[in-house]
């Protein structure tokens, strides 16, 4: 492991190369640091996970064949959380191995030797995935946030008015007033940050909120 | 191992120093291309460079002595003492 604790890397965005070969290290290390980038290199997958990973946009280069499980392995080990886009770098390229690191999500797979232009263009993509990536779960987490402040009965409201439901269907299915579940709208609306229903829907969309069952036709 | 498989592998060994040789090298021309060259780094990317050709070489001689099978060694014997299959 090289580079982790170096506190002059800590606002860059960062690649994280996963390579056995240590003269392929140092030279990715180089060239992508002369290239303006933070990099932390590791020889194994487990050097990987013990590595710190600061908040910051990264992205992953993993040779395909490791000494402890492939790069397809580590990849699949990472599906199952929160993890940089990955781009492949091998030096045998096979066709299977390709589209099934392709299929994964991989934003690229480049054979070794590669063209300096390929691999800046595959990790320029890969920070702006993992921007958005960040983004869109920093997003989900405010959402989350606001409809934990949501009463129990605000709660039963939520699905009910953006299911596309009347108020008055939507009150006489709670058994309470219109007028009563005009204001517990009007508090989800609030609580939520929603400026309109449309808006609403969507961040029920985001928050994967069981909409009521609809008749079918 | 196969004639395939032989050459899969050679290639694989010899492309691991061509990549780091051409990363170096890309790394050297960063470190020269700016206004104010970072000599120092530009250096120790080319010595890099040097490092990795000897390596490339390396792995070439080992490889040699891989595809080089045994040539089967010639020596005198009685004709007699060989059966005969025809």
């Amino acid at each position: 492991m090289r580079g982790a604790d170096v506190p002059e890397f800590a606002m860059k965005p960062t690649v994280y190369v996963v390579d056995d070969d240590a003269g392929i290290r140092d030279a990715l290390d180089e060239m992508l640091t002369s290239a303006g980038m933070g990099v932390v290199t590791c020889a194994s997958s487990s050097d990987y996970f013990r590595v710190l990973k600061p908040n910051l946009p990264s992205c992953l280069i993993l040779d395909v064949a490791l000494p402890e499980g492939s790069g397809i392995d580590l990849q699949r080990q990472l599906s199952t959380g929160d993890h940089p886009p990955i781009i492949f770098l091998t030096g045998a390229s096979d066709i299977p191995t390709a589209v099934r690191a392709i299929k994964a999500g991989a934003v690229d797979f480049l054979t070794k030797p590669c063209r300096k232009a390929d691999l800046l263009a595959a990790i320029e993509t890969a920070f702006a995935q993992d921007c958005q990536v960040r983004a869109e779960r920093v997003e989900r987490m405010r959402l989350q946030y606001r409809h934990s402040c949501l009463t129990p009965r605000e709660r039963e409201v939520l699905p009910l008015v953006v299911g596309g439901l009347l108020n008055k269907q939507a009150a006489a299915k709670l058994g309470i007033s219109e007028t009563t579940l005009q204001i517990h709208r009007s508090r989800v609306m609030r609580k939520m940050e929603a400026e309109s229903l449309a808006q609403l829907v969507r961040m029920a969309g985001k928050l994967a909120v069981p909409l009521p069952r609809t008749k079918s036709h | 191992m196969t004639m395939r498989e032989k050459i899969a592998s050679i290639a694989h060994e010899v492309k691991q120093p061509l990549a780091a040789i051409v990363a170096n090298a890309d790394a050297c021309l960063n470190w020269l291309g700016t206004d104010q060259p970072d000599l120092a780094r530009a250096r120790k990317a080319a010595k890099r460079i040097v490092r990795e050709g000897y390596r490339a070489s390396a792995v070439l001689s080992s490889i040699r002595a891989l595809l080089e099978s045994p040539v089967p060694a010639m020596s005198a014997h009685r004709i007699a003492g060989v059966e005969m299959d025809f």
